[in-house]
């Protein structure tokens, strides 16, 4: 059996003000590497792995090393679990690209993917994120990956067959997972999505 | 949310539409699990039930907390598992290999009563948006079910594959979040949370 953790980065100041982050590179803040600290047992519990897979964005790098401090792992990094690049977009807020941005603010509102400069779209993140995660997943085992919100949301979407697009599977929270197992050539099957912390149950999952 | 664990559970025989009741520490888990959802949502809950006794009492436990009372909705209830009900799983795979492995691959086999796979959807999914739809922005909604009729209905609401399941067995006590928004429809937020 495969098991695959994919784990989103702590929080950032940009996650804070509500700024598209995308391929900005923006540090993790000090609740952020708490967060990734808070995290880290549970993770070393149910995945105790000696190597984890990382965007090389320093947020979920950090994040990475403080789960791989906890486990005893190595951190390599690869970026094609970066986060989807939101091009002229990264660094606003949702206020601002309704006002700036109407028309690609309003498909992009709906659930379709806006044509702003710079955006990367679904399918392209699908097919990087998933061909590392096939490369990794080849052999049966554990295997842990620190990622981003919406490359991470693309990935399991495409693992569990659901349309790129789709809206069906929240976000992850900082410094929450998705689990999901696969047998054999049999199909991916979710185990758990922002189900570790049971405090976070009471805030909203950052959509 | 699953229901607390019974004897059954423990011994691995399969319940279905088998009205099997709580046990002392199924009573007791049901106990902690309305602890961690009441600490995790609050005590302003809509609960909702599966008509069998292994939820039903789950729901109570957490009814009592919220200070309300569960309303039984047989759309929850568990599939039935036909002639394989009462067996363990080892009796099953001696008694009927070829619709054990069919089972096992994730496929319904083809035995005398068992619920189909796309009808228990249906009706639990249909449960969900008619509890839901009838609540005000902002309610929570608690429905105490089965692990295959969780997996089934919610897989139905989001559009997944409904077999073989793309969406993992639920542990007893265990819960899974979903949100409903006019703009983005259902949504799954959490899957498999553990209360106890």
């Amino acid at each position: 059996m495969r098991r695959l953790f994919l784990v989103r980065h702590g929080e950032t100041a940009w996650n804070v003000e509500h700024r598209l982050q995308g391929a900005s590179d923006i540090p993790l803040n000090d609740n952020g590497r708490a967060q990734a600290r808070a995290a880290a047992p549970a993770l070393a519990t149910l995945a105790p792995v000696k190597r984890i897979v990382s965007s090389d964005l320093s947020r979920a790098l950090e994040t990475a090393h403080i789960l791989a401090e906890a486990m005893g792992a190595e951190v390599v990094t690869d970026a094609r679990l970066r986060e989807r690049s939101y091009g002229v977009w990264e660094g606003l807020r949702e206020d601002v690209r309704q006002v700036d941005h109407a028309d690609e603010h309003a498909r992009w509102a709906q659930g379709l993917e806006p044509n702003v400069e710079g955006y990367e779209y679904n399918a392209t993140v699908r097919d990087r994120a998933l061909a590392l995660i096939e490369e990794i997943t080849a052999e049966d085992g554990t295997y842990v990956c620190v990622s981003h919100g919406s490359t991470t949301r693309v990935a399991v979407a495409a693992l569990l067959g659901l349309e790129l697009g789709s809206r069906a599977l929240g976000n992850l929270g900082n410094a929450q997972w998705a689990e999901l197992t696969q047998v054999g050539d049999g199909p991916w099957v979710l185990r758990s999505l922002n189900a570790s912390s049971l405090s976070a149950a009471s805030s909203t999952v950052d959509a | 949310m699953r229901h607390a664990r019974t004897g059954f559970n423990t011994e691995g025989r399969l319940q279905g539409s088998l009205d099997v009741p709580l046990g002392a520490d199924g009573l007791e888990q049901a106990e902690l699990v309305a602890v961690a959802l009441v600490a995790a949502y609050g005590p302003r809950l809509t609960v909702v039930t599966s008509p069998l006794a292994r939820a039903s009492q789950t729901a109570d436990a957490i009814a009592r907390l919220a200070g309300t009372v569960a309303i039984a909705d047989e759309r929850v209830t568990q599939r039935s598992y036909g002639v394989w009900e009462g067996h363990t799983w080892t009796e099953v795979r001696e008694q009927w290999p070829a619709e054990y492995a069919r089972r096992h691959e994730g496929y319904d086999p083809e035995i005398t009563g068992w619920g189909a796979s796309d009808a228990v959807g249906a009706r639990v999914a249909e449960a969900l948006v008619e509890r839901c739809g009838a609540s005000g922005d902002d309610d929570v909604v608690v429905v105490v079910s089965h692990g295959s009729a969780i997996m089934l209905g919610v897989a139905q609401l989001l559009g997944l594959q409904l077999v073989p399941s793309r969406l993992g067995h639920l542990d007893h006590g265990s819960w899974n979040e979903l949100t409903l928004t006019e703009n983005v429809g259902w949504r799954l937020t959490r899957y498999g949370v553990t209360g106890d």
